[in-house]
């Protein structure tokens, strides 16, 4: 589903300067979930916004699908979601609001599985997104992405800081998201309780290089 | 029930297009729900090109040299087209909490950022033929007032309508639609 061919690439983070990949191959196939780890500064955060961005500039190549991305990259974002703290919706309108708004660029945008999911995930749907708890907001953008029908979706981070009892209700979503074999999950994550349990492959990240892609054997 | 997939491989001009129409929907639907600035944006075109028009109807305000109120046309129709489009160029005021202006929040959404400029563009020549039109009535209304025609009655109406459009294009074109401050 997705390929990472030799990608190595520059991206700027603000004043800082810019951080760099270097040469990352895997290849993650559909139906799995592959689990992204490494420090903080290792390049997870810098390797998605590589795949999002449509003015990354990388050399080699991100296949979608056997596609090369940047042929079609806005086609190929209507088939990703992005789970983050970061993620931009309008946070200072309702969930109905935003989904009013920003459902339209999907061509596979279906309102009523969006709000059966919401319901079934019980998250309120009349809050502004800034009211919302994290674990809410988490939950929100994968009824998005389950309601445009995303096949491959991008996590950075989205457990971090949540409670045992979220995680468990988390990592069910994501299994019957996975269970019809279409889709794919890459998720960056710090926990070792969670890359032990719950990942089909664990992707190990240092320094900007992808230092091991290997199958979970625990 | 699942729908059938988008073809990633559609073509370019299709794609865009289908682009072109759902920024469409979006900018209806931001005015729909009464978006400030969407709104600040309608009443700041009306509001430069009324003083525009009637800069050109009062040759008395700015005396009979029609080089003085040219420029005062001018100065009003390039503020007017600017402002005006402010919230369509990112750099309108009002931040969202996350920090980003309206199209920024866009940037993972699928829709190309090339899609967004032309849609700009397209809105800018819009607004552009309308000011265009606008001088060239007020500059023929005024030469009837003062029983006057000369040729600067066409002409200028016309370089001032290129002049605002290469204002409108260099600043549109300027713009990094994606740039986010961590990226």
């Amino acid at each position: 589903m997705l390929i990472f061919e030799h990608v190595t690439g520059k991206l700027k983070k603000g004043k800082k300067g810019t951080f760099v990949l270097q040469d990352i191959s895997f290849h993650l196939e559909e139906g799995y979930l592959c689990g992204l780890i490494g420090k903080n500064g290792a390049g997870k955060s810098t390797l998605f916004r590589t795949i999002l961005n449509e003015d990354a500039q990388y050399a080699g190549r991100i296949l979608y699908r056997g596609k090369d991305i940047k042929e079609c990259h806005s086609a190929f974002l209507s088939e990703v979601a992005y789970v983050a703290d970061d993620n931009p919706f309008f946070m200072q309108k309702s969930v109905a609001q935003n989904v009013d708004l920003l459902g339209q660029f999907y061509p596979c945008w279906q309102k009523d599985y969006f709000y059966q999911l919401m319901k079934r995930f019980e998250v309120p749907t009349r809050r502004q997104l800034c009211e919302m708890s994290r674990g809410e907001f988490i939950k929100f953008q994968i009824a998005f992405g389950m309601g445009h029908h995303a096949r491959l979706y991008l996590m950075d981070e989205a457990t971090a800081g949540m409670d045992p009892v979220f995680r468990v209700d988390f990592y069910n979503i994501l299994r019957e998201l996975l269970k019809d074999g279409d889709c794919s999950v890459l998720m960056s994550t710090q926990l070792q309780t969670d890359l032990n349990r719950n990942m089909d492959y664990i992707a190990k990240m240092d320094n900007g290089r992808m230092i091991s892609f290997m199958e979970n054997d625990v | 029930m699942k729908k059938e997939m988008v073809n990633v491989g559609q073509s370019k001009d299709s794609r865009l297009q289908e682009e072109l129409k759902y920024l469409q929907a979006f900018d209806g639907e931001l005015m729909k729900q009464n978006d400030y600035e969407f709104m600040m944006s309608k009443f700041i075109d009306w509001l430069f090109w009324g003083f525009t028009v009637l800069g050109m109807l009062i040759p008395w305000g700015v005396g009979e040299d029609t080089r003085v109120m040219s420029f005062f046309v001018f100065i009003m129709g390039t503020m007017g087209i600017i402002l005006s489009l402010a919230p369509y160029l990112n750099i309108s005021r009002k931040k969202d909490n996350t920090g980003d202006s309206v199209y920024r929040l866009l940037r993972y959404m699928p829709i190309s950022q090339k899609t967004i400029r032309k849609s700009r563009m397209q809105m800018l020549w819009k607004k552009n033929i309308r000011y265009g039109m606008g001088f060239l009535c007020a500059q023929l209304l005024s030469s009837i007032i003062r029983g006057r025609f000369t040729v600067a009655t066409f002409l200028y109406p016309l370089f001032m309508t290129v002049v605002i459009a290469a204002v409108g294009v260099f600043y549109i074109s300027g713009r990094n639609w994606s740039k986010t401050d961590r990226e």
